[in-house]
């Protein structure tokens, strides 16, 4: 074992020992408080590093800086880090341009896959295109036409598809396939909810990587970083 | 708190702020980019579409990467006779040509002075108008003609313009691609009676010897011959094959070759007939090829073992005697052998002659025809479009016409530029300006403004090759036909560009008459389509297929057609059907010692780059980071100076020196290395565009602007080895 | 489980920096620009070096790709205090980028040199950004990167190779490098399999293997020049 090259290590050196298992990484990350998920870690310490070297950088060209003229930059810092592990929420359910009820449309017997058609055989689940949308409202005549249900055929005679607001979006450094989690015989509620049940699209969960790596622990599926990082 | 505190704390605050800006809450993202792609993609999902590279004369058939509605990647076809699934540098950062932020994005008009660069957009209704009226103007009068200036074009693209120059009065048709390697297509003429770059069979090879080409970084087919070369070494087990260059400098291609022979710029042709010399008074030569199919072979020797002994050579050439003896024994003692020309040694007043010389040496060596030998292009069966009564004009070099006539431009009232850029490919002393600045109406076709489409009237934005349809001949070939499709890959191109064979027919037909007749098609698509129906006739090759829609169809997946099934020739095509020991072309090669004395001057050595080539590729940030196989150079440009003669010039690495010729003068950091001769200083070609775009704009140096442009010659481009210069050093490094 | 290995010939090798155009597209690698590039910031996954010797006539030059070679003992690996680097039970020395804080620290560490850290951001000028590869991660400011043996390529063959149900095949994945290069001097696969062509190679007498006396373990093994001596004739390759 090449021992590290910098001064300081030792310390670091034999807690890298112990840590270079990816069991421990995972136990360590995944006892953590919940909203100090992994990602908080880094940029918490940068964060720090970054207002320290700051501000003694600051101090010892000015030398007039003192702890106090640092203090509300330190407590903007941690209100930011406060704010910012809240900032994904669950239960966070954006207005979308058309009041979509998913609920309506699983009485009616139409199937997650009949939309979303690629869950099975891509990464993505896949949105559907307006036409989608068209293909069956154009033949249909509702008892109780709103003017939601115009809205469709607004964007569909502009040529446009319809703007929906997101609702699940992971970190672009990660890789994520709907495919193989639909093949392991995940239900679509077990990772969006009851999303079929509801009027209004919610977001189920925070996606964060304690989530998911406790169902992958849990199901012995592949717990290697690469696996999901890009 | 004070306001000078609170912006210090803002500012150590102010970079918190950046570290949470890869969080997004959901609802900031809207998903239209994915639901709404320029064509239908499923994200994650790759396509792959043939397409043709167009950056350097190698011709390679390419794959292009497409992903979620864009192109991000190129790789090479691995179905393609020329690249087999290999790419290079320059090919690589293609998908840069496209997304570039300094594109034409539509036709420009010039507003004010020419070469100020300020233009107006205009619809390409009017743009078309605009071209229409000003070659109707020039067909009304007799005294006007047209000019239409190319590059070295290849394919339907070369056919659409001959087309165009026979069908319209008075045309002429001007080439200028500056490392063309002219000299050793009129060589090879005048040899073999094909004049085409022959078809090498490096892979069956043991011996390659480069005089004067890059082979392997920037000349003609990099990648097939890098292909090749690496074959040659490590391709077949037990059998290790040799490279030698004979260059000035040591190039990419000479450091990778097992022995480099830094002959002096302008002996090549007296080097290649030295080793000639050794062969034929060894009688190493081929003796059944030399009997049965050549003609002129007794008068060769003579002349050779005459004037060409290795005695007289060696000095001369600044390469000793043994290695001379010792180089041409291995050639002919451990072939096949093949002997390759380009670049500066087949320019100047000696180039046709090297180029012929080393036609003979291969000759000698009976490679024409033989395993690992040389072999002819041939041409894929198309169908030839509707005759035209017509004459086609031939092309002429347009460096000659500058160096030759008093006034080039006379007559000239309009001129149509496309695949070239001589205001910076060409020596400033050619008069280029002056060229252009007399003629009235200039258009240009291009997707870049670069240093010529700078001094245009009219900029007709060209689509990139992914966005048209377009054919291609690789030459250099492998010898068997080749021809190499590419189609569009989006559904519709990016900007509003057009291709210029499509322009060109909205031209011919707004012109009519007996214009529109001669091209009776909607479409390049459909021209190419009718062209490529001799193909499908043909039924044989890598496509073919009982209808013509299917065959249509099939090729532009494959990316072309090709027949590995015929049997490759080096049938000479001169009028006995022998190969001819030509000598003329070999009179006053040698070179004239005795003015040697000035050792205050250099000789100017100008290569392509292997980042940009002559220049056309600097436009790209990929290639401008690129660090120079040779001198590491990012960004910009070197001199490279031998490491005794620095010293004695008093001038260390990174020093800004002045380099002057009779003609220009440049300043440019000098490097020294030992990689060249004590009397060549080297500049390579590429940077120092005065316009094309932001990351080549003003970088580097171009040395064109040194070279002399002798009048009176009867050369097709500028001379690259002849020219002296003088180096004082203006500052140290810092 | 494969291990994977990589082998560049030196003897093909011709310089020619395909594989550093293909790497830099493949890899989302935002050219740093002149200013940066001049104080040594350019960051090149995969770079050619030029290692010459002899004076003016008798300059030898030698070309070396170079790139991180996956120790199975890396130095990177010890010395990163947060963890973000590790290695991959197929081999890979993995980056995991938002792990990162950008001590440089592994930078330091490493003896290859092959660690880059993005001293400001990425930046594309519109529209160059749509030639960015979606299968790989953009970085930000502040972190390492490296080459990860373009993983998302070996990513996508596990994909299909578990959507056909068979086992990946030799030269199924194929780096950016690999497959540009006109010389065929790079082979990459599974150093586990005895059959594979990357296999092959190391047993050949050139193989050789970069600081090997550091103990570092690297995957990747250059296969060095051959030799030429005319007097005696040609020599044979291996």
């Amino acid at each position: 074992m090449l021992r590290p090259r910098h001064g300081l290590s030792d310390l670091i050196f034999i807690v890298r020992n112990k840590s270079r298992s990816n069991e421990f990484l995972l136990s360590f990350d995944g006892k953590c408080c919940k909203v100090l998920h992994q990602y908080c870690i880094g940029w918490l310490a940068r964060a720090i590093a970054v207002a320290i070297s700051g501000s003694v950088v600051n101090s010892s060209m000015t030398r007039e800086y003192s702890t106090r003229q640092l203090l509300p930059s330190l407590i903007l810092l941690l209100l930011g880090c406060m704010l910012f592990t809240g900032c994904s929420k669950a239960g966070a359910s954006p207005d979308q341009p058309i009041a979509f009820s998913h609920r309506i449309h699983v009485e009616n017997q139409i199937d997650c896959s009949y939309c979303h058609d690629y869950y099975e055989d891509y990464d993505v689940a896949g949105m559907p295109p307006v036409a989608t949308c068209v293909d069956c409202h154009s033949l249909m005549f509702e008892e109780e036409p709103t003017a939601d249900l115009e809205k469709i055929f607004e964007f569909a005679d502009a040529g446009t598809e319809i703007p929906w607001v997101r609702l699940y979006e992971l970190p672009k450094y990660t890789h994520f396939s709907h495919k193989w989690h639909v093949r392991a015989e995940l239900d679509c509620q077990t990772c969006h909810g009851d999303i079929g049940t509801s009027d209004r699209a919610v977001q189920h969960m925070v996606y964060n990587m304690d989530w998911c790596m406790t169902c992958h622990e849990e199901q012995a599926a592949s717990v290697d970083c690469l696996t999901c990082h890009k | 708190m004070k306001r000078r505190d609170f912006l210090k704390n803002t500012v150590v605050t102010g970079t918190a702020g950046v570290l949470f800006d890869a969080c997004a809450p959901p609802g900031s993202d809207q998903i239209i980019p994915i639901l709404i792609p320029e064509e239908e993609f499923i994200p994650g999902v790759e396509e792959f579409h043939p397409t043709n590279c167009v950056e350097c004369p190698g011709g390679c058939g390419l794959l292009a990467r497409k992903m979620d509605g864009r192109l991000v990647k190129i790789e090479g076809n691995p179905a393609h006779p020329i690249s087999r699934g290999a790419s290079c540098a320059r090919g690589q950062a293609l998908p840069q040509a496209m997304y570039h932020p300094d594109r034409v994005r539509g036709p420009l008009i010039r507003e004010g002075a020419r070469g100020a660069g300020q233009w107006r957009n205009v619809s390409w209704d009017d743009a078309i108008e605009r071209l229409v009226s000003e070659l109707a103007a020039v067909q009304e009068d007799p005294n006007n003609t047209l000019a239409f200036l190319t590059g070295a074009l290849r394919g339907h693209r070369l056919d659409m313009v001959r087309r165009f120059t026979s069908t319209l009065e008075a045309t002429r048709h001007l080439v200028h691609e500056p490392f063309g390697d002219g000299a050793v297509l009129r060589a090879h003429a005048l040899t073999t009676g094909v004049e085409e770059f022959f078809a090498y069979d490096l892979e069956n090879a043991n011996y390659l010897v480069t005089v004067g080409a890059s082979v392997l970084d920037a000349s003609r087919s990099p990648v097939r011959f890098g292909r090749g070369v690496g074959h040659l070494r490590q391709g077949r087990p037990g059998r290790r094959g040799k490279l030698v260059a004979v260059q000035p400098r040591l190039s990419t291609t000479a450091a990778a070759a097992d022995e480099w022979l830094p002959a002096r710029p302008g002996s090549e042709a007296s080097l290649v007939l030295a080793l000639a010399h050794v062969i034929l008074r060894d009688e190493l030569y081929d003796t059944g090829f030399i009997e049965n199919r050549t003609s002129g072979f007794e008068e060769f020797r003579a002349r050779v073992l005459a004037d060409f002994d290795p005695e007289l050579v060696a000095g001369m050439a600044g390469v000793s005697v043994e290695t001379l003896e010792r180089v041409a024994t291995e050639m002919a003692m451990y072939g096949p052998t093949i002997v390759v020309a380009g670049d500066a040694a087949v320019t100047g007043p000696r180039g046709l002659g090297t180029a012929v010389a080393v036609d003979h040496l291969n000759a000698l060596l009976g490679g024409f025809g033989k395993k690992g030998g040389i072999f002819f292009n041939q041409d894929p069966p198309f169908s030839e479009w509707p005759s035209l009564e017509t004459v086609v004009p031939a092309p002429e070099a347009l460096f000659a016409n500058l160096t030759k006539e008093s006034d080039a431009s006379s007559g000239i009232r309009a001129l149509l530029i496309s695949d070239t850029n001589p205001v910076h490919t060409l020596p400033s002393s050619a008069g280029i300006d002056s060229f252009l600045s007399e003629i009235p109406f200039v258009a240009c076709f291009t997707s870049f403004v670069d240093d010529t489409a700078q001094m245009a009237d009219l900029i007709l934005p060209e689509s990139t090759p992914f966005e048209r349809f377009d054919d291609d001949v690789p030459s250099p070939s492998v010898g068997i036909p080749v021809a190499t499709l590419s189609a569009p890959m989006f559904s519709r191109p990016l900007y509003d560009t057009m291709s210029m064979p499509d322009v060109l027919l909205r031209v011919a037909a707004g012109l009519g008459g007996t214009v529109a007749e001669a091209f009776p098609w909607a479409s390049y698509e459909e021209a190419l389509r009718a062209a490529w129906s001799g193909l499908h006739a043909a039924s044989r090759g890598s496509v073919a297929e009982s209808t013509e829609r299917r065959f249509w169809t099939r090729a532009l997946a494959a990316g072309g057609w090709w027949d590995e099934d015929v049997a490759l020739n080096a049938d000479c095509l001169t009028s006995d059907g022998l190969y001819r020991f030509e000598l003329p072309a070999l009179e006053s090669i040698g070179l004239d010692m005795t003015a040697a004395g000035d050792t205050s001057r250099f000789t100017l050595y100008v290569y392509p780059s292997t980042a940009f080539g002559d220049g056309r590729s600097a436009h790209l940030p990929f290639l401008q980071e690129l660090a120079d196989p040779m001198t590491s150079v990012r960004w910009g440009s070197v001199v490279e100076l031998n490491a005794s003669t620095a010293s004695e010039l008093n001038i260390s690495d990174g020093d800004l020196v002045e380099i002057t010729s009779d003609t220009g003068s440049l300043r440019v950091r000098a490097q020294v290395t030992q990689g060249l001769r004590p009397d060549v200083v080297a500049l390579s070609a590429g940077q120092g565009h005065g316009e094309y775009g932001r990351y080549a704009r003003g970088r580097g140096v171009n040395p064109f602007s040194l070279l002399q442009a002798t009048t009176g010659s009867d050369l097709s481009e500028a001379p690259l080895q002849a020219t002296t210069v003088r180096i004082i050093k203006i500052e140290e490094t810092s | 489980m494969p291990t994977w290995g990589m082998s560049i010939d030196l003897d093909r090798c011709d310089g020619c920096e395909a594989c550093v155009v293909a790497c830099r597209a493949e890899n989302n690698v935002a050219p740093a620009g002149p200013e940066q590039a001049a104080i040594g910031r350019a960051v090149e996954w995969m770079r050619v070096e030029r290692h010459v010797e002899g004076e003016f006539p008798n300059v030898r030059t030698r070309f070396v790709p170079v790139l991180c070679v996956h120790c199975d003992d890396a130095p990177c690996v010890s010395v990163c205090p947060v963890s973000a680097t590790y290695e991959n039970p197929e081999g890979l020395n993995a980056q995991i980028h938002p792990r990162c804080i950008g001590t440089r620290a592994c930078a330091q560490a490493c003896p290859y040199t092959v660690r880059y850290f993005n001293w400001g951001t990425p930046k594309w000028d519109a529209p160059l950004e749509q030639t960015i590869n979606p299968d790989v991660a953009v970085r930000w400011k502040g972190i390492m990167e490296k080459c990860t043996f373009c993983v998302q390529r070996i990513r996508r063959a596990k994909d299909e190779a578990r959507e056909d149900d068979r086992p990946i095949a030799d030269g199924d994945v194929q780096p950016a490098c690999a497959q540009a290069c006109p010389a065929e001097a790079i082979v990459f696969g599974d150093l586990d399999d005895p059959e594979s062509a990357v296999s092959k190679l190391s047993e050949s007498p050139r193989a050789e293997r970069p600081l090997e006396e550091l103990g570092t373990g690297p995957r990747v093994f250059y296969l060095k020049e051959g030799d030429w001596r005319g007097s005696v004739g040609p020599q044979s390759s291996d």
